[in-house]
């Protein structure tokens, strides 16, 4: 077996894999995308070494406005350490060279699954989403023809009635993840399934969002400092939602929580789901109930997965 | 008759990626003034037209050369590098010309409500890029922003209600500026 020296990778791959055509393609769409925000643009999807829900569409999207400058961080539900974060971010590491790094601040480029990071994100950085199916009015009309002239028209009615039913039998707007938005004023558009509790950071965001979906071949963009707002009623206002209660590791109370089972009985805890930001606000010294070992109250629960020498007295 | 094709990009892959980031930069944040480098263009494209044209022309792409731009020079530099189609500014994809000379823009691509990216870009050269009497507001920019151009109305009229419309890139030797169709311009 030959060495690999890291210097020559790229001419075992193109610089971030994608041909140059390929790239040229995107790139157009991405441009027209942030010309028209939170409208669809097609684009010739390509397949790649991945399978379609790993993020085909954000890959080709990040693959498409790499420099080798660049320090990339990806995140899966918030989290760096996930199979799909880690193969991505591999992915970006063999094929175009770049730094990679899981600091939300550090990072150029940020390819995401499902979540918007917590902290805040800046000018110069770009926000890529995985999206799974673009059409925000696909559940309600199956047909590409008819939710294309929907758009054409904006004709959003039919939105308004899904969240109106939603009212009707659940008693209040219970959409939760992929709540409906419309992009200054003229399109409505898909967030990607991210919780509506990440909605309002789409809104006059410093950073440059840009969504890729692989297999429905679409792209879309909002602009820095954008107008977004949720769809809404005056009687029924948007609002978010997170558990009511604070993370379990690092005790934040304003940020998205995700809830884990953690014994045959039922218990549950709940953590960030942005590790990141966790990790960061425990290393400033903040703990919450799980992992203040010290505490007392805590040493015949050891509800943390470092239980060490604590698990055996469950 | 030959001409001189050289000059264009050292590592397509690595400077195009480059070139493509300033030009995303630009239209994302219209009144930003983005730079690329690295090119040696005939006369008379700037460095900036030709890095656009470098980075997003093809064979998938249809342009128009209008006034000095079309000379059998630039044509066949662009060729060269790009594989590019030559057509006329109604049928154009992007269209390179200068500032006084982009015609009505109701004669240019403008897509349809159905599709409204199927619009044409205009990479016009400009005088002067910098701060100056006409401010900007819109998508992408953080309140306002005052930018040195001269006269609007080369840029707006005959532009269709939004989502369609024409998309700019004002050049001036290595650098560009982004003025999408969504950018509102007003002389103070």
């Amino acid at each position: 077996m030959t060495s690999i020296n890291p210097n020559s990778m790229t001419d075992d791959y193109n610089f971030a894999y994608l041909d140059e055509q390929t790239k040229r393609m995107i790139r157009r769409g991405l441009l027209k995308a942030i010309a028209i925000p939170g409208y669809q643009v097609p684009f010739a999807s390509r397949e790649m070494p991945m399978p379609y829900g790993w993020g085909t569409g954000g890959v080709q999207v990040t693959s498409a406005c790499l420099t080798p400058d660049d320090t990339i961080k990806v995140i899966d539900q918030g989290a760096d350490d996930t199979t799909n974060a880690v193969s991505i971010r591999q992915f970006f590491e063999k094929t175009a060279l770049v730094n990679t790094t899981t600091d939300t601040e550090a990072a150029s480029l940020i390819q995401t699954r499902h979540r918007i990071p917590e902290h805040d994100l800046s000018e110069g950085q770009i926000l890529v989403y995985q999206v799974p199916i673009p059409e925000p009015l696909r559940f309600l009309e199956p047909r590409e023809r008819e939710t294309r002239k929907m758009h054409a028209l904006s004709e959003y009615g039919l939105m308004h009635v899904k969240l109106y039913e939603d009212i009707a039998h659940h008693g209040h707007i219970a959409t939760s993840y992929a709540y409906p938005v419309k992009v200054e004023e003229r399109y409505v558009m898909d967030p990607s399934p991210i919780p509506k509790f990440d909605n309002p950071k789409m809104a006059n965001c410093p950073a440059l969002q840009l969504f890729g979906a692989g297999r429905e071949q679409r792209l879309y963009a909002i602009p820095p400092y954008c107008n977004v707002v949720s769809l809404d009623f005056e009687d029924y206002p948007f609002t978010r939602l997170k558990a009511d209660t604070i993370c379990a590791l690092c005790a934040a109370n304003d940020s998205y929580l995700d809830e884990v089972i953690i014994d045959d009985s039922g218990t549950r805890m709940y953590v960030c789901s942005d590790t990141h930001y966790c990790e960061d606000r425990q290393s400033k010294g903040h703990t919450g109930t799980a992992n203040s070992l010290d505490d007392p109250d805590n040493v015949d629960r050891p509800i943390s997965n470092k239980g060490g020498d604590n698990a055996a007295s469950v | 008759m030959t001409h001189d094709l050289g000059g264009g990009f050292n590592n397509t892959s690595k400077d195009a990626a480059y070139a493509f980031r300033a030009i995303m930069d630009a239209l994302a944040r219209p009144g930003y003034i983005a730079a690329l480098g690295g090119l040696s263009p005939p006369d008379p494209l700037s460095i900036a037209q030709a890095g656009i044209a470098l980075t997003l022309f093809d064979h998938e792409t249809h342009i128009a050369l209008k006034g000095r731009y079309g000379t059998d020079a630039v044509r066949a530099w662009l060729s060269f590098h790009t594989g590019t189609y030559f057509t006329v500014p109604e049928k154009a994809d992007f269209i390179i010309c200068d500032h006084d000379n982009i015609g009505p823009l109701d004669q240019l691509r403008q897509g349809s409500d159905e599709y409204p990216d199927q619009s044409a870009t205009v990479i016009t050269a400009y005088p002067r890029l910098s701060d100056g009497a006409c401010r900007l507001t819109g998508p992408g920019i953080n309140d306002e922003v005052m930018v040195s151009i001269a006269d609007p109305s080369p840029f707006r009229d005959g532009q269709r209600s939004f989502p369609l419309g024409v998309d700019f890139i004002l050049t001036h030797d290595a650098h560009l500026m982004g003025l999408p169709r969504t950018t509102q311009m007003e002389m103070c």
